[in-house]
C-alpha cells in the first residue's frame, strides 16, 4: 500500500522538524515537504498536489485558515488539518469552517499525531470535547455571532456534540444512543459542513488568484 | 410702625421718595378728574328749562299746596332737616309744545313722583314704606300729550325717603324728550351700567379668589380679600335693588355692616401682604367688629344720625385707614412692583371713602351718590395685577428650580458614573491581580517545581532522556491543566475531565489499557481553584494507574452529585504504596478542597480512589481561596 502524501506548512522550526519526523518515520505516511510560509506552501502546491495538507494556523505572511480554504476550494479531494496549540478553539472553528476535517495539537504524542491523520484519510472527522463545547456554547449563546453560513443542529447532533464534550469516544457515543459508529461520524461531518457552507465563493477567486486553479477558458494541455 | 417683612427696606434717598410722592399724586390726579369728568353736569341745550328753586310743603299734607315755603335745589337730607314732602314750582311756556316734553331727574334719593298742571305723570316705585330705592339712579318721566299748555303750567315733585329725612333732590329739568334723553341715557350709562358692572366684577372675583384660597389654605390673605370683595359685593347690591329683599331696617343696617367688614377684611389682607405679625392687635379688631355687629340693630337708621356717624361709620373708616396708611408706608420703603399697585389702588379707594364720609357728615355736597361703589373696580384691577405678577414670578421660579435640578441631576449622574468607572476599573484590576497571583500559585505548585526538578537533575548529570521526556510531558500536562482552570466559563468537571482524557489517550493506547468512562456533568459548580486541584489528583491517580500498577482496564467515572472514582484491576495497594510521594500530594490536594479522598483495593484485584466532592461545592472551594 503506497503511502499517503502530506504537505506540511509549519512556521516554528522545532515544531516542524518534530511533526516532520514523526510523519516521514509513520509506515504509512509519506512527508512531501515541509515548509514555513503561505507563499512555500502556494509555490509547493502548484507544482504538486498532497492527500493531506497539515497547516499551522498562524504564519508569518497569512493564516492557515486562507491557505486551507483556497485548497478546498481548487482541490476538494485533499484532505486538511489544522494544528493548533491548545485553549485556541475560536482559530480550530475557523479552520473546520475554512474546510479543515481535523485539528491537532503541537504537543500532542507522535502517536496521536499518525492516528488522527490516518483517521482523517479513513473518512472519519475527529473532534475533541474543546471543539464540541465550543459549538454547543455558541449554540447555547443567543446573540453569538454565527460563523459563515451556520444553521442550528438538529437534537440528535447537539445529543452527539453533548457527549462529545463529556469526552466519550464515537463508539461509546454510538452505544449510549444505540447508533453505529458511521452514523455518529456521519453527524459529526454533517456538523463540519453546516460550518463550512457560504464560503466557497471568495476561497475560489483566492484560490485561482494563488495558481491553484487555470484562470477560466484555458485547458489543461 | 415695625415693618419686620422678609423682604429688605428699600433704601430710601430722596430723590426715590420725590419720584413715588409724584406718581402718588399723579394717580390720584388722574383718579379724580376722571370721577369729576364722569360726574359732571353736561351743557344743557337750549330750550330745557333747569329748576333752581321750589317751593317745598311737607309730606305730611295731603297734597301739594299752592304756596310753600321756597327751596333752593338741590336739597339734602343729610345736610338739612325734613327734606321729604311736595316742591312746586310754575313754569310759564309762550305756546303749547309740538312735540314730546320729559321731566328728567338726575339725582333722587330715593324716590319721586312728578305731576303736571295736577296730574301725575309717574313714580319710580313706592312712595310708603318700603319706599322705592334710588341711590344714584336718575328718573325720567315723559309728559302725555296736550297736558302741557301755553301760559302757567304747575309742576310738583313728591319726595320720599326712608330713614325720613334722608333724601335728595337734585337738578330739576323740564324740556323736549329729544333733547332731553341723551343727557338721561348718558347718566344711566354712568351711574347704574358701571354700578352694575362693579358689583358683577366684583362679585366674580370674590368668588375666584376664594377658590384661590380654599385651593391655598396656608396663604390666609387670599380667604381675607375674597371676604371683603364678598363683603363689597353685598353692599354694592343696594345701589341695584329698587325693591329691597329684606326688611328695611334690616337691609339698611346690613349695609353698614358689609362695609364695615370690608374695611375689616382689608386691614387683615394687608398685615398678611406685609407680613406684619400683629395678632394682639387682629384679636381687637375682631372683637370690636363683632360688637359693631350685634349692636347694629340696636343703632338709629340713620346714617348721619349724630350717634351713629361717629362710632360706625368713622370706625369703619378709620379701619379701612389704616391698612391704606400701612400701604403707604411700605410703598415709600419698599422696592416692589406688587405693593406700589396695591398702595396706591388703596389710596384711590380711601380717597373716595373720605369723600363719602364727608358728605355723609353733611360736610360735602352729595352730587350723585357716593363714591366708594366706584373704588371696587380699581381694588379688583390692583389685584389682578397683583395676581399676575405673582403667578409669573411663581412660573419663573419654577423654571429656574427646574433648571437648576436638570443640571444637579445631571452633574450627579456624571459624578456616579465617574465613580462606578472608577470602581469598575479598580475591580477589574483587583480580579486581574488576583487571578494572576493564583496563577503563579499554581505554576509554582505544579510545573514550575517539575521544571525545577527536571532542570536539577539535567544538571546534576544524573538525568536519563526518558525521564527528562517523561517529566516534561508531565510539566507540560500540569500547565494544560492550568490553562483549562484558567477558563472562567467552564466549571465543569465532567468536561475538564473529557480534556484530560484526550490527552491520556495516547499513554492509555500506548500501554495497552482499555478505558471505560463513565463521566456525566455535575450538577453544581465548581471554583477554578478546586477544579484544578481535582484534575490533579485524577491525573496522579491515572499516572499512577498507567504507570505502576500493570493494569489492563482502567475505569473513571464521575456522578452528578460529585462523585469521582478511578478504578483500575491492577496490582493493588501495593502499587500505591510505591507511588509514595504522589499520594500524599493527593491528601493534601483534597484537603485544600474540602474533598474526602479515599483509596483502598478494588475487587477482585486492583485499586480504587474515590473523591467526594463537598457539597455545596462551589461557595466551600471558594471561601478557601
Amino acid at each position: 500500500m503506497p503511502a499517503h502524501s502530506v504537505l506540511l506548512v509549519e512556521d516554528d522550526p522545532a515544531t516542524r522538524s518534530r511533526l516532520a519526523a514523526v510523519i516521514g518515520g509513520h509506515p504509512q505516511l509519506s512527508l512531501l515537504a515541509a515548509v514555513g510560509d503561505c507563499a512555500g506552501a502556494f509555490e509547493q502546491l502548484r507544482r504538486q498536489r498532497p492527500q493531506v495538507l497539515l497547516t499551522d494556523i498562524g504564519l508569518p505572511d497569512g493564516s492557515g485558515v486562507e491557505l486551507i480554504a483556497a485548497v478546498r476550494a481548487a482541490h476538494p479531494e485533499v484532505e486538511c488539518m489544522a494544528i493548533s496549540i491548545f485553549g485556541d478553539e475560536r482559530h480550530v472553528v475557523e479552520a473546520i469552517s475554512a474546510g479543515a476535517n481535523g485539528y491537532l495539537l503541537k504537543d500532542d504524542a507522535p502517536e496521536a499525531i499518525g492516528k488522527a491523520v490516518l483517521q482523517l484519510l479513513g473518512g472519519g472527522a475527529p473532534i475533541s470535547p474543546e471543539i464540541g463545547r465550543f459549538l454547543l456554547d455558541r449554540a447555547r449563546t443567543p446573540h453569538a455571532e454565527p460563523l459563515a453560513g451556520e444553521s442550528p443542529f438538529t437534537s440528535r447532533e447537539r445529543e452527539v456534540l453533548e457527549l462529545v464534550e463529556l469526552g466519550y469516544s464515537y463508539q461509546e457515543i454510538a452505544d449510549q444512543l444505540g447508533l453505529s459508529f458511521h452514523t455518529v461520524n456521519a453527524h459529526i461531518k454533517h456538523i463540519y459542513r453546516k460550518l463550512q457552507a457560504n464560503s466557497r465563493g471568495s476561497a475560489l477567486r483566492s484560490a485561482r488568484r494563488r495558481g491553484l486553479l487555470r484562470p477560466v477558458g484555458k485547458r489543461e494541455p | 410702625m415695625s415693618l419686620d417683612a422678609g423682604r429688605p427696606p428699600h433704601p430710601t434717598d430722596g430723590r426715590a421718595v420725590a419720584r413715588r410722592a409724584g406718581l402718588l399724586l399723579l394717580t390720584l390726579t388722574i383718579y379724580w378728574a376722571a370721577v369729576l369728568w364722569l360726574r359732571s353736569d353736561p351743557p344743557v341745550d337750549e330750550g330745557v328749562l333747569q329748576l333752581q328753586r321750589m317751593d317745598w310743603a311737607p309730606a305730611t299734607d295731603p297734597a301739594p299746596k299752592s304756596a310753600g315755603s321756597p327751596r333752593g335745589l338741590p336739597v339734602d337730607g343729610f345736610r338739612q332737616p325734613e327734606v321729604d314732602g311736595w316742591y312746586s314750582a310754575d313754569i310759564t311756556l309762550a305756546a303749547r309744545p309740538q312735540q314730546a316734553w320729559a321731566v328728567y331727574l338726575p339725582q333722587v334719593v330715593m324716590n319721586a313722583a312728578v305731576s303736571v298742571n295736577g296730574r301725575l305723570i309717574g313714580q319710580g316705585g313706592s312712595l310708603t314704606p318700603p319706599v322705592a330705592r334710588h341711590w344714584a339712579r336718575p328718573l325720567w318721566f315723559l309728559v302725555p300729550d296736550g297736558l302741557l299748555r301755553a301760559g302757567s303750567n304747575r309742576l310738583t315733585v313728591r319726595l320720599a325717603s326712608e330713614p325720613a329725612g334722608t333724601g335728595l333732590l337734585g337738578k330739576v329739568y323740564l324740556g323736549p324728550a329729544a333733547r332731553l334723553e341723551p343727557l338721561y341715557r348718558y347718566d344711566r350709562l354712568v351711574r347704574v351700567g358701571v354700578a352694575e358692572t362693579a358689583f358683577i366684577i366684583t362679585l366674580a372675583t370674590s368668588l375666584l379668589i376664594a377658590l384661590l384660597a380654599w385651593l391655598r389654605p396656608a396663604e390666609s390673605l387670599y380667604r381675607w380679600y375674597a371676604a371683603g370683595l364678598g363683603a363689597w359685593a353685598l353692599h354694592d347690591l343696594n345701589l341695584l335693588l329698587i325693591e329691597p329683599p329684606l326688611p328695611v331696617w334690616l337691609w339698611n343696617r346690613l349695609n353698614t355692616v358689609t362695609v364695615f367688614w370690608f374695611a375689616v377684611c382689608c386691614l387683615f389682607f394687608t398685615l398678611r401682604l406685609l407680613c406684619l405679625s400683629r395678632p394682639l392687635f387682629e384679636r381687637t379688631v375682631l372683637t370690636l367688629a363683632v360688637i359693631a355687629t350685634l349692636l347694629m340693630p340696636f343703632t338709629p337708621d340713620a346714617l348721619h344720625h349724630p350717634v351713629r356717624l361717629p362710632v360706625w361709620e368713622t370706625l369703619a373708616l378709620l379701619l379701612a385707614f389704616y391698612p391704606a396708611l400701612l400701604m403707604l408706608h411700605a410703598y415709600f420703603s419698599r422696592d416692589d412692583l406688587e405693593i406700589t399697585v396695591l398702595a396706591l389702588s388703596s389710596v384711590v379707594i380711601t380717597s373716595g371713602a373720605i369723600r363719602d364720609w364727608l358728605v355723609i357728615a353733611g360736610l360735602l355736597e352729595r352730587g350723585p351718590g357716593f363714591l366708594m361703589h366706584f373704588g371696587a373696580p380699581v381694588g379688583v384691577l390692583a389685584l389682578g395685577c397683583v395676581l399676575v405678577s405673582r403667578f409669573n414670578r411663581a412660573l419663573r421660579r419654577t423654571e429656574q428650580l427646574n433648571s437648576t435640578l436638570e443640571q444637579r441631576v445631571r452633574e450627579n449622574s456624571a459624578e456616579l458614573e465617574r465613580n462606578l468607572e472608577t470602581l469598575h476599573a479598580y475591580r477589574r484590576r483587583q480580579a486581574i491581580a488576583d487571578e494572576r497571583s493564583r496563577i503563579m500559585r499554581d505554576m509554582h505548585d505544579g510545573v514550575g517545581s517539575q521544571l525545577v526538578s527536571t532542570l536539577a537533575a539535567v544538571e546534576s548529570g544524573r538525568a536519563d532522556l526518558g525521564g527528562v521526556a517523561l517529566a516534561l510531558r508531565d510539566a507540560l500536562n500540569d500547565l494544560r491543566l492550568i490553562v483549562d482552570a484558567v477558563d472562567p466559563n467552564d466549571a465543569d468537571i465532567g468536561r475538564a475531565l473529557a480534556r484530560l482524557r484526550r490527552r491520556l489517550d495516547a499513554q492509555l493506547t500506548a500501554a495497552g489499557i482499555v478505558l471505560e468512562w463513565r463521566v456525566k456533568p455535575l450538577a453544581t459548580e465548581l471554583h477554578p481553584q478546586a477544579q484544578l486541584q481535582l484534575l490533579r489528583i485524577v491525573q496522579e491517580a491515572l499516572s499512577n494507574a498507567i504507570r505502576h500498577s500493570g493494569c489492563r482496564r482502567l475505569r473513571v467515572s464521575c456522578s452528578a452529585d460529585g462523585v469521582v472514582e478511578i478504578s483500575d484491576d491492577g496490582r493493588g495497594m501495593a502499587a500505591a504504596a510505591n507511588a509514595g510521594n504522589g499520594l500524599s500530594n493527593m491528601r493534601t490536594r483534597a484537603r485544600a478542597i474540602n474533598a474526602e479522598l479515599s483509596i483502598d483495593a478494588a475487587s477482585p484485584n486492583g485499586t480504587r480512589v474515590r473523591i467526594l466532592l463537598p457539597v455545596p461545592t462551589g461557595a466551600a472551594a471558594e471561601s478557601r481561596f
